[in-house]
């Protein structure tokens, strides 16, 4: 019998090469779900992010007077029909800085929730001095 | 030493397993292909409706009373029309705006309206921004399935604060406004376009 001198792979050798094709795939996957998993998010998190800033603004256009005792209808409520999976809160309170009102808004949904933080200047309660 | 390579049966068996294994894996990519695709068809309505409010708060959160030197005493710097045509809301708001604009960074002249004319490429929601009044002007298709505008605008003169309909003054801005979109009977506005567009103006303060 003639020796043979052709080798072909070892087993060993194919088992590596399968394990490292089966990484490389295995982390494409995961890359892939991650991907997807910032797709759901995405469009409830722009839409959040939209009716934070309508709640902001509707602080935004208060009386002075109104936003000092905030009304209930403007303290928290869910969104009108579509957007009714969305709830909100809002609050407003005295800064440390004189005349500067420290303004919060909280969007919930069931999949996260996202909070817009700002300030207001508003001019000090009139007080008559005569 | 007996290093012997696979023969062809091990190697044949190897191929068929990877084989299998291939097949199993890309069969459930093609699942989550499959679900991936409504989630962006979603996905991107909501990217343009918060677009279109983006574009339009951005506008009129700067727009201000100031009137460009180009213009003429007899333009209004602020003027919101209460407008029906043919039973529908159709108001129209012309403003002066130091906001960013397709037109480039200079103060521009926008006159926002639903367009119902069916001679020009424009339907619905449209902005239509000039340089100055009079000058060649640049139309903007916002929303096509816009065909109501309804605004209302939020004045504190003289302390008393009060929702108006109308506006119209050549130095002055509203504090606040209110635009509600509508769309045609049979046609539905994207969710975010059915909330009430509101703005607080910053020269209005």
């Amino acid at each position: 019998m003639p020796r043979n001198v052709r080798h072909g792979f070892v087993l060993l050798e194919a088992v590596v090469a399968l394990l490292i094709i089966g990484i490389a795939s295995a982390a494409a996957l995961d890359l892939f779900s991650a991907h997807l998993r910032a797709a759901a998010r995405q469009p409830a998190l722009l839409t959040a992010a939209a009716l934070a800033h309508d709640r902001m603004t509707a602080l935004r256009l208060l009386s002075p007077e109104e936003l000092r005792h905030l009304p209930d209808s403007l303290k928290n409520g869910d969104f009108a029909a579509p957007l009714s999976a969305y709830h909100w809160r809002a609050s407003a309170g005295r800064s440390r800085e004189e005349s500067l009102y420290d303004l919060r808004i909280d969007v919930a949904w069931s999949g996260g929730s996202y909070a817009l933080v700002s300030a207001m200047s508003v001019p000090p309660e009139q007080t008559v001095t005569r | 030493m007996s290093r012997r390579g696979l023969t062809a049966v091990e190697l044949v068996v190897a191929l068929a397993v990877t084989g299998l294994a291939a097949v199993i894996g890309s069969a459930t990519l093609s699942l989550l292909a499959d679900r991936r695709a409504p989630l962006l068809e979603t996905s991107s309505p909501t990217e343009h409706a918060a677009a279109v409010r983006r574009t339009v708060i951005g506008w009129l959160e700067d727009a201000h009373g100031a009137l460009s030197p180009f213009s003429g005493s007899s333009v209004a710097a602020f003027e919101l029309l209460d407008l029906r045509d043919h039973g529908r809301a159709a108001d129209q708001l012309l403003f002066t705006t130091s906001a960013a604009t397709p037109l480039g960074s200079a103060d521009a002249l926008i006159r926002l309206y639903v367009d119902s004319d069916e001679r020009t490429p424009e339907r619905g929601l449209v902005a239509e921004l000039s340089a100055w009044p009079g000058a060649a002007v640049t139309r903007m298709e916002l929303d096509s399935t816009v065909s109501e505008l309804d605004v209302r605008c939020l004045t504190g003169l003289a302390g008393s604060r009060r929702w108006l309909p109308t506006f119209l003054s050549s130095q002055a801005v509203p504090r606040g406004l209110e635009l509600r979109l509508r769309a045609a009977r049979g046609r539905e506005l994207a969710p975010l376009l059915q909330l009430p567009i509101r703005v607080a103006l910053e020269a209005g303060r």
